[in-house]
């Protein structure tokens, strides 16, 4: 009996009841089954969650994107990232990539970026002659970038799960971001040879305009070095830096005179929409949690997983595979909820830095958004630029490889997370 | 029915977007209260947890009804045609069951928390309990006006609504 819940999981989960559901109704199958406690007790476990003030950044940081989109900072920080490789080749596609890792810094979430960038940037670059294909391809792999770089939602989850700081996860994010980004510009660039695509500006632009550029898109730029300065020197909590970033880009906003009070409404929408679905499920991940310790579900795990093998290496790359082939079936954010609470005891047993082990699981769960058969990034795209799911498979194989290549130099160059954080914090 | 499903919308949005806004201006006023003044407000911490109680599952019945809740088709979409409607008529009332209830309990827990207010503000934890009882009652009837076939069955649908 002890595992029914888990099985009624995965059940629920394979005959399409939503996962938010799925999840609480295998919770409460524990409630009455166990008889250990009242059942009304599952209610009061799924609304506990919602008092916990970390998991307020979750809105938050959805927010500020959203409003960074209304105030006009995405398009002067598109502005800045041509005028800064314009002149390649492929300089669209390497606008695209700079644009996600620029805008990491300000939306905490990959499929609103994704979306933004299909619907401003693919357009254009089907003008200049891109194949659609290859533009769409681009979009959804370099839009993982913007869930390493601070602030990301799904680092929140994990920090909020695992009882790991999120400060130190934000720091640790910083330079795999930048290396992801640099490896996502090598492979577009020799993709843009092969294709022989076509440069937006025949030459490099003067200084002049790139400063330009630069000062249009100064204001946005703070916002990455404010939240992170700012949880860093303890100025506020990681959830107060998302309501400051909220109330910064509001006020960029109305300094270049675009945002207007009939943005309100929209923007209170899109917030709503993309974090309630996210947060239901985590409400009943708490009720589900909740057996899981009960029944000491993460220790049985962690036995069973050390029976294996007790070298931190063979170990991350199990935990590695096991998460894509989770991250094929379920949705990135939902699998972090469900997994951060049993794998962190295990990673942390044979001495793994469970900040490290965070950017490696996120990032993993996130390139898990791009392949086949479930990658939510991959469907946003595709949904919005009309390339059929085959063809955007075909052309994102380079992507694939350098991602697939960048999670093994982040699981086992552990330096490249922790080196910021340490550094920080001692 | 159209005209009451747009003012049942409205009222949704209503009170989960003032709530999101009331929320916003609490945690920041926490933090400003925290520099300016000499002694930091202290509710606010205790307003933006129940405020975020009401975000949650007031949107979270919005996109309930908009069909907008992950979930994974990928196993019933190989099944021939049959077995996947039974499954799916299956898995809906299923849902209904559990949907109905977890109302119930949640009814259990607003008498409960009628008698016990939170530490500051003092306001009873029945409000909390209340944003839940909405919830999973509005969700139920959702469910079932869609077992009937009132409402158009979920679309089966894997993209996440972004904006």
């Amino acid at each position: 009996m002890t595992f029914a819940p888990v099985v009624i999981l995965l059940l629920g989960i394979a005959i399409g009841v939503p996962v938010a559901i799925a999840i609480g109704f295998a919770a409460l199958s524990f409630f009455l089954i166990s008889g250990a406690m009242p059942p009304e007790l599952f209610v009061q476990r799924i609304v506990a969650v919602t008092h916990s003030f970390p998991l307020l950044a979750v809105p938050l940081f959805v927010m500020t994107g959203v409003v960074m989109n209304y105030a006009g900072i995405t398009s002067r920080m598109m502005a800045f990232a041509e005028a800064m490789t314009g002149h390649w080749k492929g300089g669209l596609a390497q606008v695209n990539v700079l644009l996600s890792t620029l805008l990491g810094g300000v939306s905490g979430s990959a499929n609103a970026d994704a979306a933004m960038q299909s619907k401003v940037l693919v357009p254009e670059m089907s003008r200049r002659g891109y194949d659609p294909a290859f533009s769409t391809a681009v979009t959804a792999s370099s839009s993982i970038i913007s869930v390493i770089i601070p602030p990301g939602i799904g680092l929140v989850l994990y920090g909020f799960m695992g009882d790991v700081s999120i400060g130190r996860l934000f720091l640790a994010g910083i330079i795999p971001g930048i290396v992801i980004c640099a490896a996502m510009m090598v492979a577009v660039a020799v993709q843009a040879r092969r294709l022989g695509l076509q440069p937006v500006y025949n030459e490099p632009l003067r200084w002049r305009e790139r400063g330009r550029a630069f000062a249009g898109a100064f204001l946005a730029l703070m916002v990455p070095v404010g939240i992170v300065g700012g949880i860093r020197f303890g100025y506020f909590t990681p959830t107060e830096a998302g309501a400051m970033a909220v109330l910064f880009s509001a006020i960029v906003g109305l300094i270049y005179g675009e945002l207007k009070l009939r943005h309100v409404r929209p923007i209170l929408e899109q917030t709503m929409q993309a974090t309630a679905v996210i947060l239901l499920i985590i409400c009943a991940a708490s009720a589900f949690g909740f057996y899981m310790t009960w029944e000491q579900i993460p220790r049985m795990v962690a036995n069973a997983m050390l029976a294996l093998t007790e070298n931190p290496l063979l170990l991350l790359l199990l935990i590695n595979i096991l998460l894509v082939v989770a991250g094929m079936f379920i949705e990135g954010s939902a699998t972090i909820i469900l997994l951060t609470p049993i794998l962190v005891p295990v990673i942390l047993k044979v001495g793994i830095d469970p900040v490290h082990f965070g950017i490696v699981m996120v990032f993993n769960l996130t390139v898990a958004g791009v392949t086949p058969p479930l990658g939510t990034l991959m469907f946003t795209t595709c949904a919005i630029t009309g390339v059929s799911i085959a063809r955007f498979i075909k052309a994102s194989v380079p992507f694939y490889i350098v991602l697939f290549g960048m999670l093994m130099v982040l699981t086992f160059v552990p330096q490249l997370s922790l080196w910021l954080p340490n550094l920080q914090f001692e | 029915m159209v005209a009451l499903g747009n003012w049942v919308r409205r009222a949704e949005n209503l009170v989960s977007f003032t709530a999101l806004s009331i929320l916003l201006i609490s945690v920041l006023w926490g933090v400003l209260t925290r520099y300016v003044t000499e002694r930091p407000a202290v509710w606010t911490t205790e307003l933006s947890g129940i405020l975020f109680t009401w975000v949650v599952f007031i949107g979270a019945m919005t996109a309930f009804r908009d069909g907008h809740h992950i979930r994974v088709t990928l196993f019933i979409d190989i099944l021939p045609v049959v077995a996947k409607k039974v499954l799916l008529k299956f898995g809906d009332i299923l849902i209904l069951a559990f949907l109905v209830y977890v109302s119930y309990l949640s009814i259990l827990m607003m008498q409960k928390g009628a008698t016990r207010p939170s530490p500051v503000l003092d306001i009873p934890f029945s409000w909390v309990y209340l944003a839940t009882v909405i919830c999973f009652v509005g969700m139920s009837i959702t469910a079932s006006l869609r077992l009937i076939g009132v409402l158009k069955a979920t679309e089966v649908d894997l993209k996440e609504e972004v904006p």
